[in-house]
Formats: C-alpha cells, sequence, structure tokens
C-alpha cells in the first residue's frame, strides 16, 4: 500500500499509529543520539512504543524487566558491548 | 550485552546494528544470541521491516524452551530460571518440573508422577513424591514470591497457574459477568422472599380471624368433637410414626374412654387404652385383643402372608408395615 508521500505503510498503520495502539514495545539500545531519533521517530510513525536506552548497562537493565516484543541494538556502546 | 540478557532466560528477538560489516563480526552477533543483523548505513523502510518480521516469528521458536507465568525451562542446558533468577536443580526435580511446565494448571496425581518421572510401574505406599515436590516448592517459591506449586488435599500436587488465567480480559469479563448475574439472583431470591412472607402472615391472620369466627358459632358439643377428633388424628400419625404398623386402620379407642359397641368384631386385633391421672400427660398403651383362637391364628396367618413375597393377599394392605419386619414387638406378636 502507498500513501500521498510514496512510501510502503502497513495497511493497519492508519489505525494502529493512533494514540492508545501499541503494536508492540521496542527497546532501542544506541548511543549515537542523531540516528536513534530518527529510529525512534519512524518507529512511533509506524505505531511502535518505544523506549530508548544509551549504554550496555542501561540496556540491560531494561531488557531484563521483559517488557520488550524486539530489541534492536547496537554493536559497539559504551559500558557494555552490544 | 546479548549473551548477558539470554543467560537470564529472556527471548526477546534482538536485531542487531553495527558499522562492522565483516563477516566474523556478523557470525559473533548471531552467536551471542542475536537474531538478525543489519549493517550501517541502512535504509529505515529496512530496518522496520526487519522489525516486523522480528515481531511476527512466534514467542519462542525455540521448542527446546518451556515457559509458564514467570517460569522458564532451558531443555538442552538443563537450566531453569524465575524472573530472572536461576534456580538450581538436581535431575530428578529437573524432570518433576519439566513434568508440571508441560502440564499447567493440570491436577497431577502422585500415581501420574511416580509412573511418568519415576518410571515406576507399581504404585508403593511411599511420600516419595510429596518429599520432591516439597523440595522443588522450596527451591522454586522463594519467601516472598507467588506460590506457584499447590496441593490439592487427597489428590496430589498440581502446578496451578491462576494469575496468568487472571491476567486475561476474558477472564475478567467473564468473572465480572457471573457476579452480576449472582448479584441478580440474590435481588431476586430476596424481593421474591420477602413479598412470600408478607402473603404468608397475611394468610394467617385470615385464617386466625376466621377460626375464631368459626370456633365463637360452635356449639360446646361440636368444640369437644373437633378437638377429639384432632387429638386422635394426632395420634394416629404418632403410631404410624412408630414404625408398628399402618394406623391409619387401627381403631384408637384412647380418646374416647367408652369402648364402641362390638368393638371385638372390629377388624384391628390391636387394641388401645389410654390412662388419664390428673396434672399427667395421658398414656397410652395397646395390646392384643382378646379374641377367640380362630381369630387369632387367622390374624397371625394374615400377619405372616402380609410379609412373604410369594403370597401377596389382600390382608397386605391391612397390615403393610411401614418399617420392614424387625420390630421386636412385631416378633412378639408372631
Amino acid at each position: 500500500m502507498t500513501d500521498e508521500t510514496g512510501t510502503n505503510t502497513h495497511p493497519d498503520d492508519a489505525l494502529m499509529a493512533l494514540p492508545g495502539h501499541s503494536r508492540g514495545v521496542v527497546l532501542l539500545i544506541e548511543d549515537d543520539s542523531a540516528i536513534a531519533e530518527e529510529i525512534v521517530g519512524e518507529l512511533m510513525g509506524h505505531g511502535f512504543e518505544v523506549r530508548h536506552e544509551e549504554t550496555g548497562d542501561a540496556g540491560l537493565t531494561s531488557a531484563l524487566t521483559g517488557e520488550a516484543h524486539v530489541m534492536v541494538v547496537d554493536r559497539l556502546l559504551p559500558g557494555m558491548d552490544g | 550485552m546479548i549473551e548477558a540478557v539470554r543467560q537470564h532466560g529472556i527471548r526477546t528477538p534482538v536485531l542487531v546494528l553495527s558499522a562492522l560489516s565483516a563477516v566474523d563480526d556478523r557470525v559473533t552477533g548471531l552467536k551471542a544470541g542475536g537474531d538478525d543483523y543489519l549493517t550501517k548505513p541502512f535504509a529505515m523502510e529496512e530496518l522496520m521491516a526487519r522489525v516486523e518480521a522480528l515481531l511476527r516469528r512466534p514467542d519462542d521458536t525455540r521448542s527446546t524452551t518451556l515457559r509458564v507465568g514467570p517460569l522458564s525451562m532451558d531443555l538442552i542446558e538443563r537450566r531453569v530460571w524465575r524472573d530472572g533468577r536461576e534456580i538450581e536443580l538436581l535431575p530428578r526435580e529437573f524432570r518433576l518440573l519439566e513434568y508440571l511446565m508441560r502440564r499447567p494448571g493440570q491436577v497431577l496425581t502422585r500415581s501420574m508422577m511416580l509412573e511418568d518421572v519415576w518410571q515406576y510401574r507399581f504404585i508403593p505406599r511411599t511420600n516419595l513424591v510429596d518429599v520432591h515436590i516439597g523440595k522443588l516448592r522450596r527451591k522454586v517459591d522463594a519467601p516472598g514470591e507467588e506460590p506457584l506449586i499447590r496441593s490439592i488435599r487427597g489428590t496430589g500436587s498440581c502446578c496451578v497457574f491462576l494469575t496468568e488465567l487472571f491476567r486475561t480480559a476474558t477472564f475478567r469479563l467473564t468473572l465480572a459477568a457471573l457476579a452480576a448475574m449472582a448479584g441478580v439472583m440474590v435481588m431476586q431470591f430476596g424481593l421474591v422472599y420477602t413479598q412470600m412472607e408478607a402473603v404468608e402472615s397475611r394468610r394467617s391472620t385470615e385464617l386466625l380471624r376466621g377460626e375464631s369466627r368459626l370456633l365463637a358459632q360452635m356449639t360446646p358439643e361440636h368444640l369437644e368433637y373437633v378437638i377429639r377428633k384432632r387429638a386422635t388424628d394426632d395420634m394416629r400419625l404418632v403410631i404410624s410414626s412408630a414404625g408398628l404398623f399402618d394406623a391409619s386402620h387401627a381403631l384408637i379407642a384412647g380418646d374416647l374412654h367408652v369402648w364402641p359397641r362390638g368393638w371385638w368384631r372390629t377388624a384391628s386385633p390391636i387394641m388401645w387404652k389410654s390412662t388419664r391421672r390428673k396434672g399427667r400427660p395421658t398414656r397410652y398403651a395397646c395390646w392384643l385383643k382378646p379374641c377367640r383362637t380362630g381369630t387369632f391364628w387367622f390374624w397371625a396367618a394374615a400377619f405372616i402372608c402380609s410379609r412373604s413375597k410369594s403370597l401377596c393377599c389382600g390382608t397386605q394392605r391391612w397390615l403393610r408395615p411401614s418399617r420392614p419386619f424387625c420390630s421386636p414387638c412385631c416378633w412378639a406378636w408372631c
């Protein structure tokens, strides 16, 4: 499905992007704030709930809560390696 | 970091992002427990597509892992975690827990566990299962944690995870609906009961009024008759419930004081007599009526016949016992 801007979107995106509807929790562990911001914006635009951590230790603590449905982890991180 | 997460028993799919595109590095990432790999720079659409692909995977693609509530078990590494806390188990305890986790919410009896975990083909009288379940429970349910293994008295041990059930919206809805229905039923019952009571009290008041009007109209003789009749009826009831025999045919002369004319010709061989003394309740006594020998034998034969199934005659209706033929009185009579 293609919308006005010409990007591919999921058919359910319009519904799922509504506040209160989450398609899942994504835990993003990324130290580069520019890339992180871009990814967070994109994920939230697709209707995901995003938790963002900048360091490996903080990411590990967040991951152990078991809330996330998917984790996106940078290979090189300050503190603990991805 | 991924290794650390996996060691805690968390199987969340992981997408690894890296600036390093060397094959070795990708392999390291995947081996550490990563599920997918994406090298920088990447297109956002690809990241989204990969995240969605990871989400589409079933919760646990490794069938070697069992998960029930907060418990997770790795069958290959033979390790168990509860909320990230690793539980050290002996081999037998591990097999027992695996058996329980494969059947969550089921009631499992001791004999089932003896057969499937211990491979016993006979059921010894032993508390082996209880001892192991006790040990397992102490390890699985740390102090302050919600107990996961529950026992039902008389059946054996079972793994019940009611907490999981309570979390589902359907279950909560069903519970709420049931509670609402029960509430409505209680209210309706209350209403009906109050109405019934009101009707009953109104009726009894009316009855009392009617009866007093009737009594006022009665002559003293009629009143005496009514009282005697009621007393006689009550007496019949008492006698029949005493279990001697069906008293509806017996002559109750106790209350009449005067024996009716030709009483020896009456059908029943039993005679009732009441003794009255001042200030004491009336006593009733019964004995066999003096009669001709022939009459006595006739009744004796009828009595015996009435109790033998092969000889069902008309006398049965006369002497139908309200209890089996066991009373010493009946024996004596025979």
